[in-house]
C-alpha cells in the first residue's frame, strides 16, 4: 500500500519542482506571467492547451461515462473535433485582436471588442465565478483520485489541501511557464497511460475489443444503443453543438491562445488537437471494460470506474503512478484557472471597476496576493460544502458559453454588433438558462405535445438561440453605435 | 473563405450523420460500437482536412507573423 503512498508523494514533488524551475531567471512582469510574453511556438501552445482540456473530468468522468451511459458518451469526441475545426478560423483571428491590444486576461478581449470597460467588468465576474466552480471540479477530482489511489491512506481533504498548496506556490512564482512545463509531462504521461489502459484492460479481460462488446451486449441488451428518452439522439446532436461553441470560452484556454509567439502557431495547434482527442477514446475502453469487471457503481461512484479496475488489475506501485498522474491532471489546469482568475480579479475587476489608475506593476503584485486568497476560497467550499455558492458557480460556469454570440461576432470580417447587443444578448440567455437550471424547465414541459427528439434538446442551446437571436434584433436596432474595429480575418 | 475551405463541411456533415446511421445502419462497425468507430474515424480525418485546408489556403506562408511584429506595426498596445 505504501508504495503507491511513496509513488504519489513523489509526482507532487516532481511538479512542484518543475514548475519552480520553470520561471529561470525571468522577470515576471503581468504579461510575463500571464500569458508567458507571448512567446509560445506550436508545439508549447499545443501542450498547454492538451493540457488543461485533459482534466480530471476527462480522467475520471470519461470513463465514468461510457461506463454508465454507453454511446452518448461518445459526445466527447465528437464536439472536440468541430470545436477545433471552428478554431481553425476563431483562434487566429482572436489572437491577432488580442496580440493587437495587448489583452491579457478573458475579459480584456471584450472590452477592447466592444470598447466597453463595463462589458468588461461583467463578464469578469461571470468568469471569476464560473472558474471557481471549475476549481472546485478539479480539486474534487484531484480528492478522489489520490484517497482512492493510496487505498484511503491519504484523505481527500488532504490531498486537496497539498495540491492546492502546490499549485498556489509555482504558479505564483514562475506563472504560466509552470503550467506548461508540467504540461509537457502531463501530456505525454497520460497519451502513454491511456493507450496502454485501454488496450491491454480489454485484451486482458476479455481477450479482444469485438469480445469485449459482445460480452457487454449479451449482460447489457441495448445499452450500446443510443438510447431513446432522456439522453438521446437529439441530446447527443444538440450537446455536440453547444459544447463545440463553448469550447474556446473557458477564461484559461482561451488565454494560451494570447500566450502563441504567431498566428500560424495558433492554427498549427487546432490541426494538432484531434489527434490528441483520441486519449478519449482509449479512456471509453477503460470504462466499458469496466462494466463488466467492477460492476455495480452507480450516481457520482460511476466515476471511480477507472480506478476500481485498475486497482483490481495491478500491483499498488503502479495503482501509484495512475494516482500521480491523476494529481498532474488536476494541477495543469487546476493552476491556469488561479492564474486567470487572479488576473481577472486583479486587472478587470479591480483597475477597470474600482481604480483606473492603478499602474501594471502594482495589478501585477495585485494579482500574485489574489491568488492564493482565491485558492483558499475554493479548498473552503470543496471541503465545507457551501450548495448554494457551489450552484450559483456552476451557474456561472454554464453561462460562459452564453459569450459565444459577442465572441464571434467580433471576429468576423466586418465586425457586428455593439455592447448593447452584447449586454442584451448574454442577459437574454442568462435569464433562458436560470429558468432551466431554476425551475427545471425544459423543452418537454415547455411544449407539452412535442415529440422526444424536440423535447429533449439540450437547454443550454435553446439558451444560446435566444441569445444569438436577441445580439442580432438589438444589434440592428441600435446600428448607429455598431463598432468598426480593425479587426478581420485577414486571408483566411 | 476560399474554395478548399468548404472541405471543413464534410466532418460537420459527419459527426451529424453519425448518430442517426448508427441506429439505421448497423450498430457495430470493426467490432466496436458504430459511433464510436465513426468518431473515431471522423477525429482523424478532422485532423487531415485541417492539413489539406493549412497546406492550400495560403495560411502556411503569409501567417508566420510573429506577436512583435504585429504590435510594432500597429503601434498599439494598449
Amino acid at each position: 500500500m505504501n508504495a503507491a503512498l511513496a509513488v504519489i508523494a513523489a509526482f507532487l514533488a516532481f511538479a512542484l519542482f518543475v514548475g519552480l524551475r520553470a520561471k529561470r531567471g525571468r522577470t515576471m512582469s503581468l504579461e510575463q506571467w500571464a500569458v508567458g510574453g507571448r512567446g509560445f511556438g506550436t508545439l508549447l501552445v499545443f501542450l498547454l492547451m492538451a493540457g488543461e482540456a485533459f482534466s480530471t473530468f476527462t480522467f475520471l468522468g470519461a470513463s465514468g461515462w461510457a461506463y454508465s451511459k454507453g454511446p452518448p458518451a461518445f459526445y466527447i469526441l465528437a464536439y472536440g473535433a468541430i470545436a477545433y475545426l471552428l478554431g481553425y478560423w476563431m483562434l487566429p483571428a482572436a489572437w491577432r485582436h488580442a496580440t493587437r491590444h495587448g489583452c491579457v486576461s478573458f475579459s480584456d478581449f471584450f472590452a477592447t471588442a466592444y470598447r466597453s470597460r463595463a462589458l468588461g467588468v461583467v463578464v469578469s465576474l461571470v468568469a471569476v465565478l464560473g472558474m471557481t466552480a471549475l476549481l472546485i471540479i478539479q480539486l474534487r477530482g484531484l480528492g478522489i483520485i489520490v484517497s482512492e489511489a493510496s487505498y484511503g491512506t491519504i484523505a481527500p481533504s488532504v490531498a486537496i489541501w497539498c495540491g492546492a498548496i502546490a499549485m498556489v506556490v509555482y504558479i505564483t512564482v514562475s506563472g504560466i511557464h509552470g503550467s506548461a512545463s508540467i504540461a509537457i509531462y502531463k501530456d505525454i504521461l497520460i497519451l502513454v497511460i491511456a493507450v496502454f489502459l485501454g488496450i491491454y484492460l480489454p485484451l486482458h479481460y476479455f481477450g479482444g475489443f469485438g469480445e469485449m462488446f459482445d460480452r457487454i451486449e449479451a449482460a447489457r441488451p441495448g445499452f450500446l444503443h443510443m438510447p431513446t428518452s432522456g439522453l438521446t439522439l437529439s441530446w447527443y446532436n444538440s450537446t455536440i453543438l453547444l459544447t463545440s461553441l463553448g469550447y474556446y470560452l473557458y477564461p484559461y484556454v482561451f488565454t494560451s491562445v494570447y500566450a502563441a509567439r504567431s498566428e500560424s502557431a495558433v492554427r498549427k495547434n487546432t490541426i494538432l488537437m484531434p489527434l490528441y482527442q483520441m486519449v478519449i477514446a482509449f479512456m471509453f475502453f477503460v470504462g466499458f471494460a469496466a462494466i463488466l469487471q467492477v460492476p455495480g457503481l452507480t450516481g457520482a461512484d460511476s466515476d471511480l470506474a477507472l480506478l476500481r479496475i485498475v486497482k483490481q488489475t495491478f500491483s499498488p506501485w503502479f495503482v501509484g503512478v495512475i494516482g500521480g498522474v491523476g494529481v498532474l491532471t488536476a494541477l495543469v489546469p487546476g493552476s491556469m484557472i488561479l492564474l486567470n482568475a487572479s488576473t481577472l480579479i486583479a486587472k478587470n475587476i479591480y483597475r477597470d471597476g474600482f481604480a483606473p489608475h492603478a499602474s501594471e506593476a502594482f495589478v501585477g503584485k495585485l494579482a500574485k496576493r489574489v491568488l492564493p486568497c482565491f485558492g483558499l476560497v475554493a479548498v473552503f467550499f470543496v471541503l465545507r460544502g457551501g450548495a448554494t455558492f457551489v450552484a450559483l458557480a456552476l451557474f456561472a460556469s454554464s453561462l460562459l458559453t452564453q459569450l459565444f454570440p459577442s465572441f464571434v461576432a467580433s471576429l468576423l470580417p466586418r465586425p457586428f454588433g455593439n455592447k448593447y447587443a452584447a449586454f442584451a444578448g448574454i442577459g437574454a440567455g442568462a435569464v433562458v438558462l436560470a429558468a432551466a437550471v431554476g425551475f427545471d424547465i425544459n423543452l418537454h414541459t415547455l411544449l407539452p405535445g412535442a415529440p422526444d427528439t424536440v423535447g429533449s434538446i439540450n437547454m443550454g442551446l435553446v439558451a444560446l438561440a435566444v441569445n444569438g437571436v436577441t445580439f442580432v434584433v438589438v444589434s440592428l436596432l441600435t446600428r448607429s453605435h455598431n463598432v468598426t474595429t480593425e479587426i478581420n480575418l485577414g486571408k483566411a | 473563405m476560399k474554395p478548399v475551405h468548404c472541405l471543413a463541411a464534410l466532418p460537420i456533415a459527419a459527426f451529424y450523420s453519425g448518430g442517426w446511421l448508427a441506429e439505421h445502419v448497423g450498430t457495430r462497425l470493426a467490432g466496436l460500437p458504430f459511433l464510436m468507430t465513426w468518431n473515431i474515424v471522423w477525429l482523424l480525418l478532422t485532423s487531415v482536412v485541417m492539413v489539406v485546408m493549412f497546406r492550400f489556403d495560403g495560411s502556411r506562408d503569409a501567417a508566420s507573423a510573429s506577436a512583435q511584429d504585429l504590435r510594432e506595426h500597429d503601434g498599439a498596445a494598449s
